[in-house]
């Protein structure tokens, strides 16, 4: 088993805040403190595009839209607007552009079938908008304020409208829709900092969240119970300690596979080997002396080997250093 | 501007602050207790390295530097102003050469760290966030990028202390707060008194 | 914003902004008008004192306090004054006040209606017992003299609302629609942080206010004193109603506005047995009414009663009323249709020609922190984005159609293209304020609200609003009154909103990121 970078590019000139790939294309995203989201094709580390001179502060968060005949995304800015990008005739173009929060908007994600689309933000509110299949329009739905302190971070579930909500109140917050609004269904908390960001795992029949913290530790949840307006959620694992400062982003790979970055720079893995979670692969300096923000796990998009064999899986990650790295796990 | 929240701040003369050198070691011959008070809190070897030449902090040219050590990150903010009074946070006792932590090798490949307690001057000043602030620019400007920098206010300062911390070193409120132009503002006329 | 204003179980339903709040220093910096420089001295007793560099002369200063008005003229939070109300408008208060004017003021209280099927729930008692209960135990523990239902004051905003409409509707040339300004959470919201909301407000006074003057005027004249000798309590079903009686130009008008929770917390606390304060009758006391109600307070006993509408007080409602009845007087006969939004907290009420089936005109119900964002954003172009309208409808319809049912080109409610906008911020309106008492259960807040409705629909209608708008009781009262004693129609009707300017002071701007 090793851990290999595939490539890195230089991407921006400031602070890569989050990355993103696309769920079917080679496509991957940026967001930086430069106010700029790039795009790049993953198969040969090529700029696609450039989405440019639309927010007035920090780009924070980037998430593909998973359906529509064309590519799209979002990007939620410090500038407390959300900014909707698609391909259009082969050109990238801004499609709207969504106001409503107070200020900075930290997180934004998009459900399953692209139906909702949530932001969350320091004005400690989550906001669930309904989209069209043109991305022109957005509607609020729902605005849920229960977290008690900013929202870092909002994740969906890719097989139920389930949302899951990480604050800087140190909970995470589990959402659902009931009637015709969105309540929160459950509550975790065990984390003794800010929790910056969750991810579900990626399978149909067990309803797991990762979980990571400014505590430095990367937890496992698990889902026991639900029904519609209450979910009983458990604390399974602390994950083995490695990180020494916080934890800024957590993924969940297809194979089962969670991958941790944070302020410490390390990239770490995690496989669940005989009843327990291990450390399988620790990159100490992912981005040389800075912080590393955000990890995602994508499928390998070019051979891993002389003889063309694919059997990795790949991670990107993005820091302070302004690169993205690609990196690949086998 | 309306009235100061601390009117009557304790001012400490300028010549008794801690400064590298002859001054520094005047200071420990007047205060034996003073002098054990730094003993405790800084890493010897670094203490030891006082003679060497102050490095340009932000050279690149060499993989080993000379390892920064309190009395560096101590300059570098110990001429704040503060944002009430016309006085910087050095004179006011607000930063404290013996509550400054410094590890670091002085490779530039490895990181570093820096632990600042500081001392609001009265225990429910509201603005322990924005000093707090202005501190973390200085230093995020003027120290290597392989520091990693936590600032805390000193156990029992203030009445939010937990809050303040949290907030003082939650990166993203940071970085967010550094868009914010009238808070830029008030910060650069704190920093305007450095030298 | 409701819910701030309690510790625990009501929800924040609009929140709080998050610059801050005017520092308290500014409270005694601006009184001090000058100048000269002065430096602080604190004496040896620990009194600070002011002394001018000028002329050496001292001024002892007082502690810095916020004031309610420091919190509402702040573009910031509103925790400051979340504790200024609870500390300056609760039911220990109340009991304080009650003791230190028990000589020099006249008590009075006015309840809502709301208010009085939150407590009736509560207590499992008919609404009119409530009353019975409330009246009786006020006067006789507490020395209150007189107390009135909120209707009439009701009655007089809707009219003045309708006037307002309808003049504009037909007269003006500018359309664009008017939002209502009774929910003090939206007033605020709008206010602090959308300044470009206010050219829509439509500025009618809400009934707490209007009632608040009326009872006062007559008060003071019936008992030959003054307004400010007459103290005047006012029971609701949001913790906002403090806020819009403590706004400036109204600050005599309500002294303390008091929520069913903290009447049944006083009840609670005074070891009241409410039995000892209601009698077996069964029927309601329309005696006690009159003999509550200020000597000429017109109609007592229908103060007491509803009209039609929502729980809310159904403006949006009357004003299409007041329409079709301003078209049936044209010799224009026509119906109203009710048209569902995209969730249960969006209605609209659209008038159309019969014959025709052309739109005459439209008022709609928005009820709800989201909806209050759509709506808010819709009045707000913003160069590239569109705003949706109705798409989860047009998705249920797409749905029903895919499921067999011709649900096509269902019309769907738009209140932001209409003539007026019924705005309340809690979901379900004010049956669902954060002052209604839901006996500490917060996890089945669906079934109080349905509940409560039920309860609030039982009440009986008035006929004033139904019948006629110029020359009914009520409109004759109100001329008489503001003919009687001089009060304008800006007095009467208009609050003064103004944009507030966010704080930029170093305290705001530094202790808030």
């Amino acid at each position: 088993m090793s851990i290999r970078l595939v490539r890195s590019l230089e991407a921006h000139t400031d602070k890569v805040w989050s990355v993103s790939v696309h769920n079917r294309l080679p496509l991957l995203a940026t967001a930086s403190s430069d106010k700029s989201c790039k795009i790049y094709d993953l198969t040969n580390g090529e700029l696609v595009a450039t989405l440019d001179d639309t927010h007035k502060r920090s780009a924070r968060s980037v998430a593909w839209k998973p359906t529509g005949q064309e590519p799209s995304l979002a990007c939620g800015s410090f500038d407390s607007t959300i900014s909707i990008w698609g391909k259009d005739y082969d050109e990238w173009s801004l499609l709207a552009v969504i106001e409503g929060h107070e200020n900075e908007v930290k997180g934004v994600a998009w459900s399953k079938d692209g139906y909702f689309l949530a932001s969350c933000s320091r004005d400690k509110s989550i906001w669930i908008w309904e989209a069209d299949d043109d991305n022109e329009e957005f509607e609020c739905i729902s605005v849920l304020q229960e977290h008690s302190q900013d929202v870092k971070h909002v994740v969906w579930s890719q097989y139920e409208d389930l949302l899951a909500s990480s604050s800087y109140d140190d909970t995470i917050r589990l959402w659902k829709e009931d009637d015709d609004d969105w309540s929160c269904v459950a509550q975790l908390t065990g984390h003794e900092g800010t929790v910056w960001c969750s991810d579900f795992e990626k399978s149909e029949t067990s309803t797991r969240l990762v979980s990571g913290s400014d505590d430095c530790t990367v937890r496992v949840w698990q889902r026991t119970d639900a029904n519609d307006s209450e979910e009983t959620w458990e604390l399974q694992a602390i994950l083995p300690q490695c990180h020494k400062r916080a934890v800024y982003s957590v993924s969940w790979s297809p194979s089962g596979r969670i991958a941790s970055v944070g302020s410490d720079g390390q990239l770490v893995v995690y496989e669940y080997q005989s009843d327990q979670w291990e450390i399988t692969h620790v990159q100490k300096l992912s981005h040389g002396v800075y912080e590393a923000n955000s990890v995602q796990w994508c499928k390998p998009y070019a051979a891993d080997d002389d003889n063309g064999t694919t059997t990795a899986e790949w991670l990107i990650t993005g820091g302070d250093d302004g690169n993205v790295n690609v990196w690949s796990i086998s | 501007m309306s009235e100061p929240i601390n009117a009557n701040p304790t001012v400490l003369d300028v010549n008794a602050l801690p400064t590298r050198g002859e001054d520094h070691k005047q200071e420990k011959a007047l205060d034996s207790q003073v002098q054990e008070l730094l003993s405790l809190a800084i890493d010897h070897g670094v203490d030891s390295d006082v003679q060497s030449q102050a490095p340009s902090l932000l050279s690149d040219s060499e993989e080993q530097e000379d390892p920064i050590d309190p009395q560096e990150i101590f300059d570098l903010i110990a001429h704040i102003s503060d944002p009430e009074h016309p006085l910087t946070l050095g004179q006011l006792a607000v930063v404290n050469l013996s509550d400054i932590k410094v590890i670091d090798s002085g490779n530039r490949d490895e990181m570093g760290e820096v632990i600042i307690k500081i001392t609001p001057t009265i225990t429910h000043c509201s603005l322990a966030t924005l000093i707090g602030l202005g501190i973390r620019v200085r230093l995020d400007r003027c120290l290597p990028v392989r520091f990693r920098i936590t600032i805390l206010l000193k156990e029992g300062s203030h009445q939010s202390e937990n809050q303040v911390n949290k907030q003082l070193n939650d990166k993203e409120r940071v970085a967010a707060a550094c868009e914010n132009d009238q808070l830029l503002n008030v910060i650069s006329k704190m920093l305007a008194t450095c030298k | 914003m409701s819910a701030l204003l309690s510790e625990s179980d009501l929800n924040d339903f609009i929140s709080p902004g998050l610059a801050c709040i005017k520092p308290a220093g500014e409270v005694r910096a601006s009184s001090n008008g000058d100048k000269s420089e002065y430096e602080i001295q604190i004496n040896g007793q620990g009194e600070a004192f002011e002394v001018s560099i000028d002329d050496g002369t001292t001024q002892e200063l007082t502690q810095a306090s916020i004031s309610l008005q420091d919190c509402l003229a702040c573009s910031g939070c509103i925790t400051s004054a979340e504790e200024v109300l609870l500390a300056k408008q609760t039911h220990k208060v109340l009991l304080e006040d009650l003791s230190k004017f028990a000589n020099s003021k006249v008590f009075a209280f006015s309840i809502s209606h709301q208010s009085r099927c939150s407590l009736a729930s509560f207590w499992g008692l008919p609404t009119y017992k409530v009353d019975e209960l409330l009246i009786n135990l006020m006067s006789e523990k507490y020395g209150f003299k007189f107390a009135v239902g909120t209707e009439l004051g009701r009655v007089m905003s809707i009219q003045r609302t309708n006037e307002e409409l309808i003049q504009r509707k037909f007269s003006s040339s500018e359309k664009s629609v008017q939002l209502s300004s009774i929910c003090p959470g939206f007033v605020l919201y709008v206010e602090k942080t959308k300044p470009e909301i206010l050219p829509y407000m439509l500025n009618v006074k809400s009934p707490q206010q209007i009632t608040g003057l009326t009872l006062k005027t007559l008060i003071s004249q019936q008992m030959s004193i003054s307004l400010e000798e007459v103290y005047h309590l006012s029971i609701m079903p949001c913790f906002d109603k403090k806020l819009e009686a403590a706004r400036p130009e109204d600050a005599v008008d309500v002294d303390c506005v008091l929520t069913p929770k903290e009447i049944a917390e006083l009840i609670k606390e005074e070891e009241i047995n409410i039995k000892d304060y209601i009698t077996t009758k069964d029927e309601p006391p329309n005696e006690l009414y009159t003999r509550a109600a200020p000597y000429h307070w017109p109609s007592p006993v229908e103060s007491w009663s509803s009209n039609v509408g929502s729980p809310s007080g159904g403006y949006a409602e009357n004003y299409i009323i007041a329409l079709q009845r301003h078209y049936r007087t044209k010799g224009v006969e026509t119906e109203i249709q009710h048209i569902s939004g995209k969730n249960s907290d969006v209605l609209e009420f659209r008038l159309v020609e019969t014959s025709t089936g052309e739109k005459l005109g439209s008022s709609s119900i928005v009820n709800g922190f989201r909806n209050i964002q759509n709506l808010v954003r819709k009045l707000k172009p913003s160069g590239k984005v569109k705003i949706g309208s109705g798409l989860a409808a047009r998705r249920r319809a797409r749905k029903t159609a895919n499921a067999g049912s011709d649900a096509k080109d269902e019309p769907v409610a738009d209140p932001s293209v209409g003539d007026f906008v019924e705005v309340m911020a809690c979901p379900g309106g004010c049956i669902n304020g954060g002052g209604i008492n839901n006996g500490g259960n917060t996890t089945d807040n669906k079934k109080l609200i349905n509940e409560l409705t039920e309860i609030y629909e039982q009440l009986p209608l008035i006929q004033e609003l139904n019948t006629t708008s110029d020359n009914g009781i009520v409109s004759e009262f109100l001329n008489q009154l503001q003919r009687s004693f001089e009060i304008t129609d800006d007095r009467m009707f208009k609050y003064k909103f103004s944009a507030i300017e966010k704080a930029t002071d170093i305290l705001s701007v530094g202790s808030k990121w």
